[in-house]
């Protein structure tokens, strides 16, 4: 390489460095004043300390009262856990399946499930002994049947176990059949749980206790 | 009996004295008292929400006030505009190689009881949890995108670093400029977890229109 090309590199990296420092710069100087500009907008309009402190505790107070009290359930749907606390202390640890998260389309395409387990603050609604599961249309669509004629082609009284809770827009937490695949996201949106366990929910848990899902 | 009274006179002043002091002392920094405010709002509501508390170094998902889970960050790097306590849904989270949800096929349903299970995840196609992304941008209103991302370790962290310098050195400052000329600012923060575990669960649970608090540092 001639010393001629040598310097023009030299050059050229040098006046690239140059440039990208000045870039760096004043993009710094750009970041810093949106920063304290924010920090200025921030500024709440001057309230007295015992006024913003009592506010402050008002609220405090309520945040409390939010909290769940006695006997609640708590569902995690991605470790697939189920724990019972009653008054902060926790009472049962179940491995459960929850909702796949799979989508089904109707043959006609105008109807669409995803099967995911609903998340959220829940209340039990219904505490069922031997429960009967009445088919949705989508459990016969996934298995590539026609919809049945007769209301009692829909009645199933295997499939939920020995019990299950009700928690809304007919999503349950119930027994199942398929106990090689509690801890797996398998299901299409309810909580199943293994038989063992399943009674101590029951046991448990009274009705109208909250259950939180997420 | 005549000391004692005034002892006792003495201590109640005292008491007094104390409490009165103890809250004043106790009063809170207007950034706190909008933090509670803000997050009395979400826990009203039978919601989950995040809370990202850039302060405490931590990230919380909570319900009506509760911890459900809570995940401890390693390091926050934040640029733009930023500062004090914002309440905002989640747009929209992205990652390269995001989970796909399976559309089932009328009368091919898997069949459960013809499964083995395995510790691997790949017999079934499925959303689980080990097949969340660990690095995954999540894009709120205004502007603020957080990154998320593991922190790496050997080879891989010297090559990751090259690369972020380049990006965040010259692309980032070549788009804060046009944004500067525009007088649109935005704010781009980086979480970087120890933990696998920590970003996989914060793509899983965190889900689009879901609100969250970010709460700076003061």
């Amino acid at each position: 390489m001639s010393a001629k090309i040598r310097k023009i590199l030299l050059i050229a990296a040098a006046g690239f460095i140059l440039a990208a420092g000045l870039i760096v710069l004043a993009a710094n100087i750009i970041a810093r004043s949106w920063a304290r500009s924010e920090e200025r907008a921030e500024i709440p309009p001057p309230v007295e300390a015992k006024t913003l402190a009592a506010k402050t505790r008002q609220l405090e107070s309520r945040m409390k009262s939010l909290l769940p009290r006695g006997t609640y359930i708590m569902i995690d749907t991605a470790e697939n856990r189920l724990r019972v606390i009653r008054d902060g202390k926790e009472l049962l640890l179940a491995i459960v399946s929850c909702g796949s998260g799979d989508i089904l389309q109707d043959p006609s395409g105008e109807r669409k499930w995803v099967f995911d387990t609903p998340r959220g603050e829940f209340t039990v609604s219904s505490k069922l002994v031997n429960p009967t599961w009445i088919k949705p249309d989508w459990a016969f669509y996934e298995e590539g049947e026609d919809l049945p004629k007769n209301f009692s082609d829909r009645i199933d009284n295997d499939t939920l176990g020995d019990y299950a809770l009700g928690i809304g827009s007919g999503y349950f937490i119930h027994g199942t059949l398929y106990t090689r695949m509690l801890g797996r996201n398998v299901t299409h949106g309810c909580v199943r749980v293994g038989d063992d366990d399943l009674k101590k929910v029951y046991q448990s848990v009274p009705m109208g206790a909250k259950v939180y899902i997420y | 009996m005549k000391t004692r009274r005034i002892l006792g006179l003495v201590a109640g002043t005292a008491l007094l004295v104390a409490g009165a002091a103890g809250q004043e002392a106790a009063a809170p920094s207007p950034r706190k008292a909008a933090r509670v405010e803000q997050e009395y709002g979400l826990a009203r509501t039978p919601s989950t929400y995040f809370i990202f508390d850039f302060e405490a170094g931590k990230v919380s998902l909570k319900a009506r006030g509760l911890v459900l889970k809570e995940w401890p960050i390693f390091k926050v790097k934040t640029w733009g505009r930023h500062g004090g306590v914002m309440t905002c849904p989640l747009l929209k989270k992205t990652a390269y190689n995001a989970p796909k949800r399976k559309d089932v096929t009328p009368g091919k349903a898997e069949d459960e009881t013809d499964k083995k299970p395995t510790a691997k995840n790949d017999d079934l196609d499925i959303l689980e949890l080990v097949k969340m992304p660990v690095n995954f941008t999540l894009e709120l209103p205004g502007d603020i995108r957080m990154n998320v991302r593991l922190r790496k370790s050997g080879f891989a962290r010297i090559l990751d670093g090259a690369g972020r310098l380049f990006s965040r050195g010259i692309g980032r400052s070549v788009k804060t400029i046009v944004r500067g000329i525009g007088r649109r600012p935005f704010t781009e923060i980086e979480i970087i977890f120890l933990e696998e575990s920590a970003a996989k669960n914060i793509y899983w649970s965190f889900f689009e229109g879901q609100k969250c608090i970010l709460y700076w540092p003061e």
